[in-house]
C-alpha cells in the first residue's frame, strides 16, 4: 500500500530524510515517531505528493507517486500537521470545497458529515474559519477527510489541540477503518497511542531510521522485554541520559 | 500610567491582526500606528488648512453667516465620521476579543485596559481627527477668535464625541466583529479621502453660488445639530460642556466595572451542504467569497471607482474619468491579486495533498481581479460611448485596459511568490519597497499606454507630436507584454522553488 525505497530530502546542505526505506501493508496502523526535527513531516509531505523528494521512488496502493499524483491523491486522505484552512470560508463551505475537488456528492458522504460532526462534537459549520480554534479546526479537517472514507489515510500529529472524548474516538475509529482494510499513516509525539494503536513502529533520528518493527521487535533491539514504547524511544534516540542530567540540573 | 504605557509599547494585536515586530525586534506596532497615521493625516490636514483659511477668508469678508454656515457643515460631517468609525471599532475594541482575553489575566485594572482600548480606537480615526483640527485652526484664525475659548471649544467638542462615542460603544459592546470593523474603517477612510478632494474642490466655487447653497445647509445651526454643538452658540457650547462631564462621569463608571462582553455571532444555521462535483466551480467560489469577505478588495475596488466619479462631477466628462480609474486600478490589480495568492499560500501545506494542480488553483488569481475590475471600466467606457461622440481610437483602450490589468495580475503574483509575506494580515502583502516597484510599473505602463489616446484625439495636436504620443503607446503596450510574458515564464521556476520548501 505504502513503499518507500531509499526516500532522501535534501535542503540545500542540510540532509531531511537520508535514504529510508517504509513499507506498509494495507489494512496496517503504521507509526513513524521521532523527536522534534528528525524528519517525520518531510517523509509524510514526500509521501502525500506535497514535497518532491531529492532521490528514491514512492509508490502508494501499487502506483508509482511521480507518475499517478493525481490519481493517488484523489484515494489517499492527508491530516497535515498544522490544520491551516482557507480562513475565510465558513466551516460547511470548506466541506463543500473539498468534496468538490474530490468530485464526490452522494448520500452517504452527506450522511457521514453528520455522523461524524456529531461524533466529534463540530456544531459550528455555520462559523468562519478564521474564528475557529486551533482544535475546532482539526476536527474540521478530520471531517473532510473521514468523510471521504480514503484507502490510505495519512496523519500528522491527529491529536494535537483535540479534547480527550475526540482523541479517544478518532483512536477507535483509526482502528475499526484498520479493521476494514484502510491502511493508517500516524506520527505522534504521544508514545503511549503509538503503543496501543499501531502494528508496527519506525523511529527516526537525524533523518534516518534507526528501527522499525512490531513493538516486540522493537523490545528484542533493545535485549529488555518489559521496556515501555518511551524508554525504548529514549534510548534509541539516545536522550535518556540528557533528560537525567537536565532535571538534575533544573531540581537544584 | 505605567500600566498604560507598558500596554502601548507592547500591546496592539486587537485589530491590527500581527505584532508588527522590526527588524530591530522591538515591539511596536501601536507607535508604528500612531507615527503612519500622523504621516499621512498631518500634510493632508495642512494643505486642508491652507485651502479652507483661503476660503473662509474669502467667505467672511462677503457674509460671515456663510463662513460660519460653511464651517459649522464640515464640523458636522467630521463629527459624524468621527463618531461612526470610532464607534465601531471601540465596540469592538471594549468587547472579549484576543488581546483582552489576554490581557484580563493580568493584573490591570479595568479602567487602564478601557483607556488604552479608547486610545487605540481613536488613533485609527486620525485622518478624521487631523482635517477636524485643521479645519478648525483656519476657521479660528479667520474669525480671529480667542484663542483660549477656542482651544476650550476644540478640546469639549472632542471630548464630547469621545465621551458620547464611548458610552455608546459600552452600551452596545461586543455586537461587532473585527471584520465589520475593518470594513467600517475602509468606507470611513475612503469618505475622509473624498472630503479631501470635495474641500479642495470647493476653490473653484464661486461665492454668490455658496450663497445659494447656504439656504439648503441651514438647518445645521439649530439646536438640534449635536455634532457641531460647541460651535453653533455659547449657549449651546455651555450645554456640551456640562454633557460631556456628565459622559467622562458616566464612562468612568462604567469603565471601572467594564465587563468586557464577549462578542455576539449572527450567524445562521440555516445551510445545506451542496457537493458540486465541479473542480473548476469549486475554485473560483473559493476565490470569489475571498474577494467578498478581505474587506481590503472593497477600498481596491471603491477607491478608483469614487476618484473617477469624482474627477467626472468635477470635469463633466465620463471619458475623461477612465484616464484616473485605468491607471489606479492597474495598481491595485496587482494587490488583489496578492492577497489571493497569498491565502492560498498560508494554506500550502493541506492544499498541495488534494487531487489538483496547483495551475488550477492559481488561475483564478488572475481571472477574477482582472474580470471585477475589467467589467467596472467597460461599463464606464459603456456610459461614455452613449453620452458623448467617441473616436475609433478611443475604442483602443478596452483592449489595452485588459492587458494591462492581465500583466498587473501576473506581478502581483510573482511578487508573492518570490517573497511570501508569511502572515495573514493582507494589509502587509508588500513591502514599501515593493509597492513602489509595482507602482512604478503598473502607474507609469497604464499612464503610458492610455493617456496617449487624449492627446492623439485631439485636433490641435501637431503631426510631429502625435507620432511622439504613438510611439509612447506603442513602446508602452509592447512593454506591458514583454514584462507578463518574462514574469509569467519566471513565476514557473519561483512556484516550483517554493513547493520545494
Amino acid at each position: 500500500m505504502i513503499k518507500a525505497i531509499n526516500l532522501t530530502k535534501k535542503f540545500k546542505d542540510f540532509m531531511a530524510v537520508d535514504h529510508i526505506n517504509i513499507e506498509v501493508p494495507k489494512g496496517q496502523i503504521f507509526g513513524f515517531l521521532g523527536p522534534n526535527g528528525a524528519g517525520k513531516t518531510t517523509t509524510i509531505r514526500m509521501l502525500t505528493g506535497t514535497l518532491k523528494p531529492t532521490e528514491g521512488k514512492i509508490e502508494i496502493l501499487g502506483l508509482d507517486l511521480k507518475k499517478h499524483e493525481i490519481e493517488i491523491k484523489r484515494r489517499i486522505g492527508v491530516v497535515p500537521d498544522e490544520p491551516r484552512i482557507y480562513s475565510h470560508l465558513k466551516g460547511y463551505e470548506y466541506l463543500e470545497f473539498v468534496m468538490d475537488i474530490y468530485k464526490i456528492n452522494n448520500k452517504e458522504t452527506h450522511q457521514r458529515i453528520e455522523e461524524l460532526s456529531k461524533a466529534f462534537g463540530v456544531n459550528y459549520l455555520e462559523k468562519l474559519i478564521s474564528d475557529l480554534s486551533h482544535g475546532m479546526k482539526q476536527k474540521l479537517i478530520l471531517i473532510s477527510v473521514l468523510m471521504r472514507k480514503p484507502e490510505v489515510i495519512f496523519l500528522d500529529e491527529p491529536t494535537v489541540g483535540l479534547d480527550a472524548k475526540s482523541a479517544k474516538i478518532l483512536k477507535e475509529l483509526l482502528k475499526n477503518y484498520s479493521k476494514q482494510s484502510t491502511t493508517i499513516f500516524l506520527t505522534t509525539h504521544i508514545l503511549e497511542i503509538a503503543e496501543n494503536m499501531c502494528e508496527v513502529i519506525a523511529i527516526i533520528n537525524n533523518g534516518k531510521i534507526i528501527a522499525q518493527g512490531t513493538m516486540e521487535e522493537l523490545r528484542k533491539l533493545s535485549g529488555e522485554k518489559n521496556k515501555t514504547l518511551e524508554d525504548l524511544f529514549l534510548e534509541l534516540t539516545a536522550q535518556e541520559e540528557d533528560i537525567k542530567s537536565i532535571v538534575e540540573s533544573l531540581s537544584r | 500610567m505605567r500600566e498604560f504605557f507598558i500596554l502601548l509599547k507592547y500591546g496592539g494585536s486587537t485589530v491590527y491582526s500581527q505584532p508588527l515586530i522590526s527588524k530591530k525586534k522591538k515591539y511596536n506596532l501601536l507607535k508604528n500606528q500612531l507615527i503612519l497615521s500622523l504621516i499621512g493625516s498631518v500634510p493632508l490636514g495642512i494643505i486642508i488648512f491652507f485651502f479652507t483659511k483661503d476660503l473662509f477668508t474669502n467667505l467672511y469678508s462677503v457674509d460671515p453667516r456663510i463662513s460660519k454656515l460653511m464651517f459649522l457643515f464640515w464640523m458636522t460631517i467630521l463629527s459624524l465620521f468621527f463618531i461612526i468609525g470610532y464607534l465601531g471599532m471601540a465596540m469592538y475594541s471594549l468587547s472579549r476579543n484576543e488581546e483582552i482575553e489576554l490581557l484580563l489575566t493580568m493584573p490591570i485594572k479595568r479602567r487602564t485596559l478601557t483607556i488604552y482600548q479608547i486610545f487605540v480606537s481613536t488613533i485609527s480615526q486620525m485622518f478624521v481627527l487631523s482635517f477636524y483640527f485643521f479645519i478648525y485652526l483656519s476657521y479660528m484664525i479667520v474669525t480671529k477668535d480667542n484663542i483660549i475659548l477656542g482651544i476650550t471649544r476644540l478640546l469639549v467638542h472632542f471630548m464630547f464625541l469621545l465621551s458620547f462615542s464611548s458610552v455608546i460603544a459600552v452600551l452596545l459592546g461586543g455586537r461587532t466583529s473585527k471584520g465589520f470593523v475593518r470594513k467600517l474603517n475602509v468606507f470611513i477612510s475612503l469618505f475622509a479621502i473624498f472630503f479631501y478632494l470635495f474641500i479642495i474642490s470647493f476653490q473653484n466655487v464661486k461665492i454668490d453660488q455658496f450663497q445659494a447653497i447656504a439656504k439648503l445647509f441651514n438647518f445645521i445651526t439649530k439646536p438640534y445639530n449635536i455634532f457641531a454643538w460647541s460651535f453653533i452658540s455659547n449657549n449651546l457650547f455651555f450645554l456640551a460642556s456640562v454633557i460631556t462631564i456628565l459622559l467622562v462621569l458616566i464612562f468612568s463608571k462604567l469603565a471601572d466595572n467594564l465587563a468586557f462582553e464577549p462578542i455576539e455571532r449572527k450567524t445562521s444555521k440555516n445551510y445545506r451542504i451542496k457537493g458540486r462535483g465541479n473542480i473548476i466551480k469549486a475554485v473560483y467560489s473559493k476565490d470569489l467569497k475571498a474577494t467578498l469577505r478581505y474587506e481590503q478588495f472593497l477600498y481596491f475596488i471603491l477607491y478608483p471607482i469614487g476618484f473617477g466619479i469624482f474627477f467626472s462631477f468635477i470635469n463633466k466628462d465620463y471619458f475623461i474619468t477612465l484616464f484616473t480609474i485605468i491607471p489606479i486600478t492597474t495598481f491595485y490589480v496587482a494587490f488583489e491579486t496578492a492577497i489571493l495568492t497569498n491565502s492560498e499560500l498560508l494554506n500550502i501545506k493541506t492544499i498541495l495533498s488534494y487531487p489538483i494542480k496547483f495551475s488550477t488553483l492559481m488561475f483564478p488569481k488572475v481571472i477574477i481581479p482582472t474580470s471585477i475590475n475589467f467589467v467596472i471600466v467597460f461599463g464606464i467606457f459603456i456610459i461614455s460611448a452613449f453620452k458623448e461622440n467617441l473616436t475609433l481610437l478611443s475604442y483602443m483602450i478596452i483592449p489595452i485596459t485588459f492587458l494591462l490589468f492581465s500583466m498587473s495580475s501576473i506581478i502581483g503574483i510573482y511578487f508573492v511568490i518570490k517573497n511570501p509575506p508569511k502572515t495573514e494580515n493582507m494589509n502587509r502583502i508588500f513591502g514599501i519597497g515593493q509597492t513602489f516597484i509595482i507602482e512604478g510599473i503598473t502607474m507609469g505602463l497604464a499612464f503610458g499606454s492610455i493617456l496617449p489616446i487624449v492627446f492623439l484625439n485631439n485636433p490641435q495636436t501637431s503631426f510631429k507630436s502625435k507620432i511622439i504620443f504613438l510611439l509612447i503607446m506603442f513602446a508602452s503596450i509592447c512593454t506591458s507584454i514583454i514584462i507578463s510574458l518574462t514574469i509569467f515564464r519566471k513565476l514557473k521556476k519561483h512556484l516550483d522553488i517554493w513547493i520545494e520548501n
